[in-house]
């Protein structure tokens, strides 16, 4: 069996290759099944319905844009009321400076609620994922590169109480996997 | 401060410090500040030293000068405020009553001056023959002042020379001619009406018997006094009483034009104009002419008619009047005039005639002074028929000037070659002398030729001796109004130049001491006004700026029929048979003496439109013979060459509607070559064609079209006002019928009802609220307001490129509009400034918040707030804004677009010329009318003061006006607080004929327009016409796209989309 | 190929509807596309692009030169006057505001839509709105009098307290405008850190390895990444969905909400956003066909299908434009107002202003109407034609509004045409420099069709591909 990465240092997963977006779904299914943790599983691109397959509930990122997007209105209502109403008020085409007035203000609350909840959406998505990130010990593995263009990976933590060395291999053997690798960290 | 010792080093400047010094401790002063007047004035006469003189005035007035009159200009406020005299609170202005002389009398005026140098001029309203106002020269004379192109050095044949050379040539002068008598001596001078000089001239010539004085006004009235003078007897001059004529006939003159016959006039025509007068009947006003005028724009009916057929057409009124009055005078005069070619309507003169008959002793018939000496004394003839010779009409004594003659009785002598000193005081006849006379060759032949000129111009070139003249406000001077009443010129500031006033070279001509001080002219004052304190009147006079009991004496005339006829059969028929060139007065540039004015310049024509040009102006039909094409969008025009008897000059044409047709008139005063930068390639010199027997009308002209593209600098290219209503007029019948009938014309009726606000605009609480009214009844479009507002408001000059671009600064623009047939049609004007909207459509577009609302209903513009997104512009449906294209306050008008490559500045004296209290504005802002918020202000601060302690409202503010207001002579433009119910302005913005522009679009305009009313006479042809120009009732049925087509269709300027429906 | 249909079909019905052939010609394999789209990238730069970025380039210092000039001097070195205050400068900024719309519209709102056809042409489409977004940006920012002073605009309070008039709508479109390009660009940059990734995975050299890597962010691509990633991307699809259609709007704001005749239509808001979604789809299709004309197998992720697809929406907002103009018309009638009456039959007959407005016609309306034809949906020729026809009518449609309306308004004494300067000209001919250069360097340096995308696209992607139902 392949190593990966400085072999001094300790286990950080076994990595395991498939040979389509298909047998990844599948082998994940197990994987879930089997009740494992701390594991992944890489692909070119999003494959449909591999949250159910591995056990992962919806995203909660809009949760946080929401809340990214009420600051914005907020925001929008004191810049806009503030000086007009209250900081410094003046006569303008003899509008009102009372409630009245709200209609001029709609668009900006609105730029400013799509502004920051997409500042949220982004940063809030890069931040969860952990990115950027400079390195990662799956990088240490050769043939990972082909993650980025047509391979199927799947990784299971050392760190996963259910990982035993072999037990897991032999797991996703099974599931047709194929060069499987011992990456080490860096 | 520095900047303002601009002159010479003078000797024996007078040390103010010192002077205050001595001042503080001394017993006299003490007196003085207890007493209106310091005795010292008097005592001042026994010898006191001239700067005790100038001190005692200097306390004096501080004590008078800062009220409205004010006294002698203290020189010791000439030197830099070192130290600061008590007197004086800076950026505070200071009053002095002084005077402008004019070739039609002196103007009476009250000068603004600030930190030692007058910066803005009005009119002096204390005087009986002004109201206050203004003509657009009167203002823009004080830019002439701080012209940094003026003759600044003396020279002699062309170099360089000290004014003490030239005191001592004029003293080798003076002996070389007291030898011979003044045998070879001549003097040349302009028309100034000063009592001081005509002093000094019967001096010089009781000095030196057989020299020669002659006056030369290119635009003179020579004729009018002697054709007064032989129908009325000698040194008579008539004085017309227009607040006592019912009916009024102008034959070809153009008496409501401010700039050629002063402000006098309108005094007496306007409130017999106002339809909401009591007692009197609203007057009426016929006038014939060849092209139009301003009177012309405000007659009830209007005749075009060539300019030589006039004689023709005042001969049939003669006709027509002598036999229906058989009046004997009349006939014997009719009988005497040389039968005169040219086409009369008969059945015009014939109702016209009538009507006048119908208000004898009550009407008044009038005619141009330039006209020739027989039709002027027809005229008076007329008018005695009328009977209103002693009612309407008086003829006032003027002081017979003896042993005058004319220019070409000099010029004669100059070619015998008799004259070896010749003296030209001001005018330019090389440029502007009639062209037979060929001046400048007769000039160069002069062996010594002294030239007092205020720029270094055409005659100065041909003179051998070159002295730069002072301006009128650097020197003392005076002089007699058109009435005769007399006036002092005070000067407000020490000669910025080295310089001299014709008084002084007179002066020093016959023996006298050149003098600082008014010495002269109080020698004259004491001649004139003997008896009482002469310090006392003295003072007097300066304070209210004349004297009151001056006036000419007048005389019921007594009209000599023989003595007219004489004249009258010496008349020279013109042939009235093909195109005739008429000369007429240029409102920008007078006779060329504003040439170098980039105020005038660039102030558009009354009627064209054109600045920065003249043109030869044809009426279209005219145009459509000459195969004339212009386009109206571009203003491009092809040339004509118009020759006569070998002289030619080529000058484009211009289609001006209301031209008579076959009749081509071109102003006088533009194409000066060669001497200043700015009078290059601006317009087109027609003196060449003018001939001492043709001074007004050059009868049967060659004119060729000789094709090429002339792009004229035009103000307002679109004549026709669409159906839009914006100047609205009626007659005066349908105002007693429904007087507020304006109020539902065109778009305000029918078909749009206003729009309504979805919330109410939160009111406007201050205790002012400034508002404005313009009455389009009394509103020439004479150009005093934008004239005065550029003064006022430091406005910028464009120059022609960017005019002909659209960006020219005037806060204030006359819209001129015509309307009805397109060769014969009405002319309207409106005053159109910033209407300062209590829902004003600019303010909520600025991003930046710059332009904004302030309580008193003013339309806020701060300029270091305006980043110039030009938004404001677009949205302000009367395009009032100005945006600063170009840095036009700091870079030559040549080089607007060489940006930072060629350096930038202001020349110091034009910075003299600003007003503090306005900021000059830079390149990128946007600017309008404020309402003169800087005068706002300081009335809204004094009140305060004078309030003191007690309730802001315990007493009204002080009634003052804004910058145009003061300068209308018509008092077309009111202005003032329309909270105060008994505000003129609030009483006219209630006014049944009152409207505001576009009322539809509910922007609730704070300037509101007082519809104009015409009195046609039902009888006159095509009265049906008159009183029509918006058409209202056509173009609620029509809709624009005929009209529009109707405007594609023809390339005329003019098109009235609902002309056909009028005709038909 | 009829296999992969058959295959396709049974794997999931409801993609039946929506598609008849596939959407990646040719059975191209995901190793396939990676490699070609990365070559464009990764191969020795052609010659014609060093000709042409070297003129492009040429041009964009033009117009730098031009705003410099501008800048220095005064407004006044361009034909602006009064009472046309505002001519080819925000004339031209509305034009390149309406361009940048396409991308985002492709990749919003086709995304939302399930539009699966979009993968092939967002990226480039998306580049190309934010180059667009860049040019368009210049004119508001430079047009003003006193451009060192625009900071104004900021909202923070002046030296004297003073801040910003938030009702007016040129403030609006501060707002507007800088939102949609910086929601553009976190948008676009989204969408390319996996192909990124893929060109940091592929590149040889150490160099371009560090600059990859980093502009990657350590992409992994393992499911919990893929999992909330998937998510922000639909979260700014459905964000910037309302906010393409609300910049044309507060745009158009600037003209409806003033009192000028010809300005003053509450009909501008979807006359516009319709206006920009054509003239954007068609400046797309005019840089993606000759593109693969260049790069001839792009034919297969680009393919006629796509093209036809372009044309309708073509077709469809061109008629919808070609409607506004009409019932503009109407509303003028119908309004009785002379003034609007005016202002609409001086666009169409007033003297110098008419060739704009039927060229506005001819180009907008008519050109259009062919693309109910299969047949020239098909040929690219002639569909690039029209699409050149189509972006010069939008130019002329906003100078219509603009500088007609402004021409000619309430006061007829204060009417004035409008010439242009060669540095108005000059500086727009100088945009186009600018936007072609940052498209060229664009293609150069970045994959210009979204890998990821496309390859979930394919039919192998499906996780159930080739299984029987269940």
């Amino acid at each position: 069996m392949d190593i990966a990465g400085n072999t001094q240092a300790p286990v950080h997963a076994l990595a395991a290759e498939f040979d389509s977006a298909r047998s990844l779904f599948h082998a994940a299914e197990k994987i879930r099944d089997a009740g494992f943790r701390h594991w992944d599983v890489f692909s070119p691109f999003p494959i449909h319905g591999m949250d159910q397959a591995m056990g992962l509930k919806r995203s909660y990122l809009s949760k946080i844009v929401f809340f990214g997007g009420l600051t914005g209105t907020t925001l929008a209502t004191m810049v806009t009321f503030g000086p007009s109403s209250f900081i410094y008020p003046l006569i303008v085409m003899g509008k009102p400076t009372n409630l009245f007035t709200i209609p001029a203000f709609f668009p900006i609350m609105f730029e400013l609620t799509i502004l920051l909840s997409a500042f949220t959406a982004t940063f809030g998505m890069l931040i969860i994922n952990g990115l950027p990130r400079w390195n990662h010990p799956l990088f240490n593995w050769d043939r990972f590169k082909k993650v980025s263009e047509d391979g199927f990976f799947m990784a299971i933590e050392a760190r996963d109480p259910a990982f035993s060395e072999k037990r897991t291999r032999e797991l996703l053997e099974s599931l047709g996997a194929t060069n499987l690798t011992l990456v080490h960290e860096d | 401060m520095k900047r303002i010792l601009k002159h010479a080093p003078r000797e024996k400047r007078p040390k103010m410090w010192r002077s205050l010094g001595e001042l503080e401790n001394d017993p006299v002063f003490e007196g003085l500040l207890t007493k209106e007047f310091p005795e010292g004035a008097s005592v001042n006469q026994d010898g006191v030293s001239r700067r005790d003189f100038m001190r005692l005035m200097g306390a004096s007035a501080a004590l008078v000068g800062i009220s409205l009159a004010g006294c002698r200009r203290p020189e010791a406020l000439l030197v830099p405020f070192k130290n600061n005299n008590e007197w004086t609170i800076p950026g505070k202005f200071l009053y002095y009553s002084t005077a402008m002389p004019t070739r039609f009398g002196v103007m009476p005026m009250i000068a603004s001056t600030v930190d030692g140098r007058p910066t803005k001029l009005e009119g002096n309203p204390l005087h009986p023959e002004s109201n206050g106002g203004t003509n657009g020269f009167a203002q823009a004379s004080i830019l002439d002042l701080y012209d940094p192109y003026r003759a600044k050095k003396f020279t002699h044949k062309g170099q360089g020379a000290t004014e003490a050379e030239f005191t001592a040539a004029l003293a080798e002068l003076r002996k070389a001619h007291q030898k011979d008598g003044g045998a070879g001596l001549a003097f040349l001078v302009d028309r100034t009406h000063s009592p001081t000089r005509d002093r000094l001239r019967e001096e010089i010539l009781k000095q030196f018997p057989s020299a020669m004085w002659t006056e030369y006004e290119p635009l003179g009235g020579a004729n009018a006094r002697g054709a007064t003078e032989a129908s009325f007897g000698e040194g008579a001059r008539a004085i017309p009483h227009f607040e006592r004529a019912d009916i009024i006939l102008s034959l070809d003159g153009d008496f409501l034009n401010c700039n050629e016959m002063g402000v006098g006039y309108a005094r007496g025509f306007y409130p017999r104009r106002n339809p909401d007068q009591t007692g009197a009947p609203v007057n009426r006003l016929y006038v014939v002419e060849s092209a139009y005028t301003l009177t012309g724009g405000m007659a009830d009916h209007r005749l075009r008619a060539k300019a030589s057929a006039i004689p023709a057409i005042a001969v049939a009124f003669a006709k027509q009047i002598a036999a229906k009055t058989n009046h004997a005078g009349l006939t014997s005069l009719v009988g005497a005039y040389p039968s005169p070619e040219g086409e009369v309507d008969a059945k015009w003169v014939e109702e016209c005639a009538n009507d006048l008959l119908t208000a004898k002793s009550r009407s008044l018939v009038l005619t141009r002074p330039q006209q020739s000496a027989a039709l002027l004394t027809l005229v008076h003839g007329i008018n005695e028929a009328l009977g209103n010779n002693g009612t309407v009409i008086e003829t006032a004594a003027v002081p017979v000037s003896k042993n005058q003659t004319t220019i070409e009785q000099l010029t004669d002598v100059l070619k015998a070659g008799r004259i070896s000193t010749l003296f030209i005081f001001g005018g330019n006849p090389v440029y502007n002398a009639p062209a037979d006379l060929d001046f400048a060759s007769l000039l160069d032949s002069v062996p010594n030729s002294v030239r007092l000129g205020f720029f270094e111009d055409e005659t100065s070139q041909h003179s051998k001796w070159n002295v730069p003249a002072t301006h009128y406000l650097e020197s003392w001077g005076d002089g007699r109004s058109f009435e005769g009443i007399y006036s002092i010129i005070q000067p407000m500031i020490l000669p910025l130049y080295s310089g001299l006033s014709d008084l002084d070279i007179l002066a020093q001509f016959i023996g006298l001491s050149k003098t600082e001080g008014p010495e002269h002219v109080q020698d004259t004052f004491r001649q004139l006004f003997s008896g009482g304190d002469f310090s006392a009147s003295w003072n007097e006079a300066l304070r209210k700026g004349f004297v009151a009991t001056s006036a000419y004496p007048v005389k019921t005339p007594a009209f000599n029929a023989a003595t007219a006829s004489a004249i009258v059969s010496k008349a020279v028929p013109l042939i009235a048979s093909g195109i005739e060139l008429v000369f007429t007065q240029s409102p920008s540039v007078d006779d060329g003496r504003y040439a170098n004015n980039s105020w005038l310049q660039e102030t558009p024509d009354f009627v064209t439109k054109i600045t920065w040009d003249n043109a030869a102006l044809i009426s279209p039909a005219t145009a459509k013979k000459l195969g004339v094409k212009t386009d109206e969008d571009d203003q491009l025009s092809p040339y004509l060459e118009i020759s006569s008897n070998g002289k030619t000059v080529k000058i484009p044409a211009y289609i001006a509607p209301g031209q008579a047709d076959d009749s081509i008139s071109v102003a006088l005063g533009y194409g000066r070559k060669n001497v200043s930068h700015l009078m290059e390639n601006v317009g087109f010199d027609i003196y060449p064609l003018r001939r001492s027997d043709a001074m007004r009308v050059l009868p049967n002209v060659e004119v060729k079209n000789v094709g090429g593209e002339y792009h004229f600098a035009v103000q307002q290219i679109h004549a026709n006002m669409e159906g839009r209503d914006h100047a609205r007029e009626g007659t005066l019948e349908r105002f007693k019928s429904k007087p507020a009938f304006a109020k539902t014309m065109g778009m305000d009726g029918e078909p749009l009802p206003p729009n309504i606000s979805l919330y109410t605009n939160p009111p406007l609480t201050a205790p002012e609220q400034w508002a404005m009214t313009v009455d389009l009844n009394t509103c020439t479009g004479c150009n005093a307001c934008i004239v005065a507002c550029q003064a006022e408001n430091n406005v910028p000059v464009v120059g022609k490129d960017q005019v002909i671009k659209g960006r020219h600064m005037g806060w204030i623009r006359i819209d001129r509009y015509f309307g009805g047939d397109k060769n014969d049609p009405e002319m309207i004007a409106q005053a159109i400034m910033c209407q300062h909207c209590e829902n004003a459509p600019c303010e909520t577009v600025c991003p930046v918040n710059a332009t904004v609302h302030s309580e008193e209903g003013l339309n806020l513009m701060a300029y270091n707030r305006c980043i110039g997104t030009k938004y404001c512009a677009n949205n302000c449906p009367w395009k009032v804004r100005r945006f600063n294209f170009f840095d036009y306050n700091q870079r030559p008008l040549d080089e607007l677009y060489f940006g930072p490559v060629v350096k930038k500045g202001m020349a110091d004296s034009l910075q003299m010329s600003k007003n503090p209290n306005v900021t000059v504005r830079m390149r990128g802002v946007m600017e309008k009318c404020t309402f003169c918020i800087q005068r706002i202000e300081e009335a809204k601060i004094s009140h305060l003061v004078a309030a003191g302690a007690s309730s802001r409202n315990a007493k009204p503010m002080e009634e003052f006006k804004s910058a145009c207001q003061q300068a209308c002579s018509s008092d077309s433009i009111v202005f003032g607080n329309e909270k105060n119910p008994n505000s003129r302005v609030a009483r006219l913005r209630n006014n049944e004929r009152s409207y505001v522009t576009l009322k539809y679009l509910n922007t609730r305009p704070r300037v509101s327009y007082l519809a104009r009313i015409k009195n046609p006479n039902p009888r006159m042809p095509e009265a049906e016409r008159v009183g029509h120009i918006n058409t209202e009732e056509e173009h609620e049925e029509k809709g624009h796209g005929e009209t529009g087509k109707a405007h594609e269709a023809t390339n005329a300027p003019v098109m009235n989309l609902n002309g056909g429906a009028l005709k038909a | 190929m009829a296999n992969g249909t058959a295959t396709l079909e049974q794997a999931d019905p409801d993609i039946k509807a929506v598609q008849k052939v596939p959407l990646v010609l040719n059975q191209r394999s995901m190793s396939w596309i990676s490699n070609y789209v990365s070559s464009i990238v990764e191969g020795k730069t052609p010659k014609w692009w060093y000709i042409s970025i070297s003129i492009t380039s040429v041009l964009m210092m033009m117009c730098f030169a031009c705003f410099a000039y501008l800048i220095s001097t005064g407004i006044g070195v361009w034909g602006n006057n009064s009472p046309v205050f505002w001519a080819w400068d925000i004339t031209n900024f509305v034009f390149w505001i309406g361009i940048g719309h396409a991308g985002t519209l492709i990749s919003a709102i086709l995304f939302l839509l399930r539009q699966r056809w979009r993968t092939a042409i967002n990226r480039a489409a998306e580049a190309m709105t934010l180059f667009a977004v860049i040019c368009a940006g210049l004119y508001p920012g430079l047009h003003v009098g006193r451009v060192w002073m625009a900071w104004f605009l900021a909202p923070v309070p002046n030296a004297n307290g003073i801040w910003q008039n938030f009702r007016s709508p040129l403030l609006w479109d501060v707002f507007a405008v800088s939102t949609y390009f910086t929601v553009s660009v976190l948008f676009w940059y989204t969408g390319l850190v996996p192909d990124l990734a893929t060109l940091r995975d592929r590149c040889k050299t150490k160099t371009k390895k560090f600059i990859y890597g980093l502009m990657a962010l350590g992409w992994r691509g393992g499911n919990r990444q893929w999992r909330h990633y998937e998510m922000a991307y639909l979260l700014l699809a459905g964000l910037s969905t309302p906010l393409v259609l609300s910049v044309h709007s507060v745009v158009s704001f600037d003209f409806a909400t003033s009192v000028i005749p010809g300005w003053h239509t509450t009909i501008f808001p979807p006359y516009f956003v319709a206006g920009a979604i054509f003239g954007g789809f068609a400046m797309v299709l005019t840089l993606m066909i000759p593109a693969t004309m260049i790069w001839p197998s792009l034919r297969d992720l680009i393919s006629p299908q796509h093209v036809d697809k372009m044309c309708k929406v073509i077709l469809l907002t061109g008629s919808i434009v070609g409607y506004a103009y009409l019932m503009e018309l109407f509303i003028a009638w119908y309004s009785g107002n002379p003034y609007e009456k005016f202002a609409f039959w001086n666009r169409a007959f007033g003297s110098h202003s008419w060739w704009f407005y039927w060229s506005m016609m001819f180009c907008n309306v008519l050109s259009p109407q062919v693309f109910w034809f299969k047949r020239a949906r098909h040929n690219l020729w002639v569909v690039l034609t029209v699409c050149m026809c189509v972006n010069a009518g939008m130019w002329f449609e906003r100078f219509v509004i603009i500088g007609t309306s402004l021409q000619r308004d309430f006061f007829p004494s204060a009417w004035r045409l409008f010439h242009p300067t060669w540095v108005d000209i000059a500086t727009f001919v100088g945009t186009f420099g600018l936007f072609t250069t940052l498209f060229l360097i664009f293609i150069r340096f970045l994959p210009m069709v979204c890998m990821f995308e496309v390859k979930a696209v394919l039919p192998e992607a499906d996780p159930h591909y080739g299984e029987d139902k269940h």
